[in-house]
């Protein structure tokens, strides 16, 4: 068994009840070739840092699976054949994986998940709104790109500010 | 010989590789913020003389930047609007 990460770009254009069957698809198609699913995280709505089929903006899911390579020629030939896709990338994390340790770790996961949930409601809420604040100036490109384009100064501030942005 | 090119060398800071100095700086693809820190605003990867990274680090650098850009979360070159 070896484990993967397998990024893919959706079209931003499709709604929830078009994409959730591309998604089952693929998730069941980790299950029937005796893979397993360690986690499917949808980053959302981002902008591409290039046109990819005339498309400005993408819809990222991170599929965390482990498998072997069969499982992945046929995912990668699932997504080359679906419109829905723009793009995908397979990255071997890992070779030769522990079955179990993999399944200990998709259970704490859950649980920590669960925690979470149960005691940190009103953090959360905090933490949500802090984060829609500071979106705005980290989400667009382009002016990040023009303070760049100032004098050498402006430019190394812009990069300390996108620092601190991440490590928040 | 030696000893004059030494004496017209400005004085240079050290630099340090910023990933073995702090060992929470992680090297990911998925994480485009902390890559761009180490390419121009043309997109291009800055070399390991100028960013001062350790010849390890740098290596891991460039496969995650390149895998950034296969999958559109880094630009193979950005265009400058100012042009």
């Amino acid at each position: 068994m070896r484990r993967y990460e397998t990024v893919f770009i959706v079209n931003p254009s499709l709604s929830q009840e078009e994409s959730q069957p591309l998604f089952d698809k693929l998730t069941d198609l980790i299950a029937a070739h005796q893979g397993l699913m360690v986690k499917f995280d949808e980053w959302g709505h981002k902008r591409l840092a290039y046109e990819i089929k005339q498309q400005t903006r993408g819809y990222y899911i991170l599929l965390d699976f482990c498998g072997n390579g069969s499982l992945v020629k046929e995912l990668e030939r699932n997504m080359r054949l679906d419109d829905r896709v723009l793009k995908y990338m397979t990255v071997c994390v890992a070779k030769d994986v522990d079955e179990e340790a993999v399944k200990t770790e998709i259970q704490a996961a859950e649980e920590a998940a669960k925690a979470k949930e149960s005691s940190a409601g009103p953090v959360e809420d905090a933490a949500a709104s802090e984060a829609q604040e500071q979106a705005p100036p980290g989400e667009t490109l382009e002016p990040s790109l023009g303070e760049a384009e100032a004098p050498d100064n402006a430019a190394v501030s812009t990069d300390e500010e996108e620092l601190t942005d991440g490590k928040v | 010989m030696a000893r004059f090119k030494r004496r017209k060398r400005m004085f240079r800071r050290r630099k340090i590789c910023r990933f073995c100095a702090d060992s929470s700086f992680v090297i990911d693809y998925k994480n485009p913020r902390t890559l761009r820190l180490f390419t121009t605003e043309r997109g291009k990867i800055i070399p390991r003389r100028i960013s001062g990274n350790c010849a390890k680090h740098q290596r891991r650098l460039t496969t995650a930047i390149k895998r950034a850009r296969t999958i559109a979360l880094m630009p193979y070159s950005a265009s400058l609007s100012h042009y």
